[in-house]
């Protein structure tokens, strides 16, 4: 998949959790400002983890990693890759 | 229209908590949330839109009862009776200290049970020229996330928009079949508790004996850029969005350090969080819809990760594990248990889905309440009257940008002295971390 493929996906996914529009999110911007909190973080990594097969908590996350939409969806891609 | 809802699990667990804290404390399990208005609220126009927005709901006039599957309901009245929502004002003068109103705060919310309007009550409380409303609420009818989408509409109506009564009410179902995946929750609820228990050590704090209990409120309001330090410090101590197990770990770190009598005797710390399992926030407005998961911290040496990183660990392991559905789906079998029953269980064989405090992070949904009668809102916070046994609970908000921290608790378990130490820790832990 791609970098995009993934993006779009997380932003409707995340859409669902905060049950708001995904056309209305703006996927640079800091995932706190969207209105997630620790436990639809967790949410959102529960998801890549199974959606994508990763392990992204094991992965060294940095908080640059997982600071907007747009950088989860570059960190999922970058983990995917063997 | 359905006039009657069945109960699910937590909705029962609060009844049963409700029904236990009348007969041993002499009040109900309320809980308050407090807006602060930049201006002179009218009285009598806050008091008539008040009582017509809380007779648009036959929910506020019902009662629980057995039904006929002996599932728990709520039953509702084929008639609305007007709504005489219970409505007061006191005054204080400009010179009147924060720390003066909280205490008038705190004794607005401990009514005595069989007080008019049962569910809901609202106390305005005019100092200088701010108003502080105070919305005090029955949790068997509203938890918090609920609670601040009721006085967001309220207030909404107030400032002249349509009111909307559209709330899930009678949607849930009985969900009395399947019996085997709730046992199976169950099993894995007890065995994480039991696991937990194990590692955190015992639960028997023991209350202090003697006069009534009253509970003691202390409201740390923060500034914006004192909260942007804070999520900074949370963020990299914890991990990215992980303020809960951060506040876990800094409350049971101040605790500690206040060594209060009540935790001398203990080796550990079990922190219950309360997690929210909406899934149709703007609908699901009355009722219980929150589970939980519980943090532990064994006493002794710090993990070479630190208390806050472990704690995040342990958040995400049993959010992951599905542990708070667990929770939801195990409380249904709670059902069959009187309502009367239940205070007893939960000081014997229940007893290990006590803490030794609570902690609840309710996000920034009170930001929504933007003014009040056209006043602007300066800023919101939550006060629970009466946290979880063994009676001592922090609750943590946001309200455009701010973050307001809550502690409360019960003479019997705390005293005043105590209760003061706790607080001076705290608030070093928050401002001061380098000197602590």
């Amino acid at each position: 998949m791609t970098t995009n493929e993934i993006q779009t996906e997380l932003t409707r996914r995340i859409a669902d959790i905060l049950s708001c529009d995904p056309a209305a999110m703006d996927v640079n911007a800091p995932l706190h400002t969207l209105g997630l909190d620790s436990m639809r973080m967790v949410e959102v990594i529960v998801f890549i983890e199974s959606q994508y097969g990763i392990d992204l908590m094991g992965s060294g996350l940095r908080r640059e990693d997982v600071a907007s939409i747009a950088a989860l969806a570059r960190t999922v891609e970058r983990v995917q890759q063997p | 229209m359905n006039r009657f809802r069945y109960l699910n699990g937590i909705d029962w667990v609060v009844t049963g908590l409700d029904h236990s804290l009348r007969q041993t404390a002499g009040t109900g399990n309320w809980a308050q949330l407090v807006v602060e208005v930049d201006g002179t609220v009218d009285f009598e126009r806050f008091c008539a839109a008040a009582r017509r927005f809380c007779g648009l709901f036959p929910v506020l006039q019902g009662r629980a009862v057995r039904g006929w599957q002996l599932v728990p309901v709520w039953k509702m009245p084929r008639r609305l009776k007007p709504s005489a929502v219970p409505v007061n004002k006191h005054f204080f003068p400009q010179s009147a200290a924060f720390e003066t109103i909280v205490e008038c705060l705190g004794q607005c919310i401990a009514v005595p049970p069989g007080t008019p309007g049962r569910y809901l009550g609202f106390n305005l409380l005019y100092h200088g020229k701010k108003t502080w409303l105070a919305f005090r609420f029955d949790h068997r009818l509203l938890d918090a996330r609920g609670a601040e989408l009721f006085l967001h509409r309220l207030i909404q109506s107030l400032n002249g928009a349509g009111p909307d009564p559209d709330a899930d009410v009678a949607g849930q179902k009985a969900c009395l079949t399947p019996w085997a995946p709730k046992f199976k929750s169950g099993r894995q609820v007890v065995r994480m508790l039991h696991r937990t228990r194990h590692e955190a050590a015992p639960f028997d704090l023991s209350p202090r004996s003697g006069p009534e209990a009253r509970l003691r409120f202390t409201i740390l309001p923060l500034t914006p850029q004192q909260s942007a330090g804070l999520l900074d410090r949370a963020y990299a101590e914890a991990g990215y969005l992980m303020l809960t197990p951060w506040l876990a770990s800094l409350i049971t770190a101040a605790l500690e350090q206040a060594n209060p009598q009540c935790i001398q005797n203990l080796n550990g710390f079990m922190v219950p969080c309360s997690a929210d399992l909406r899934t149709d926030p703007q609908r699901q407005m009355f009722f219980n819809y929150a589970a939980f998961v519980c943090l532990s911290r064994p006493a002794g040496e710090p993990p070479p990760e630190g208390w806050a990183l472990r704690f995040s660990r342990q958040f995400a392991d049993q959010l992951k594990s599905g542990l708070p559905r667990d929770f939801e789906n195990a409380w249904k079998l709670s059902r069959i248990i009187p309502a009367a029953l239940y205070g007893r269980l939960l000081r014997g064989p229940l007893g290990v889905f006590g803490g030794t405090l609570s902690l609840a992070n309710v996000g920034d949904g009170l930001s929504a309440i933007r003014s009040v009668d056209g006043l602007a809102v300066g800023n919101a916070f939550h006060m629970p009257a009466v946290p979880p046994a063994p009676g001592m609970g922090f609750f943590v908000n946001s309200c455009n940008g701010c973050l307001n921290l809550c502690l409360v608790s019960s003479s019997r378990v705390l005293s005043g002295e105590e209760h003061a130490r706790l607080t001076d820790h705290l608030k070093a832990r928050l401002f001061n971390p380098a000197r602590e």
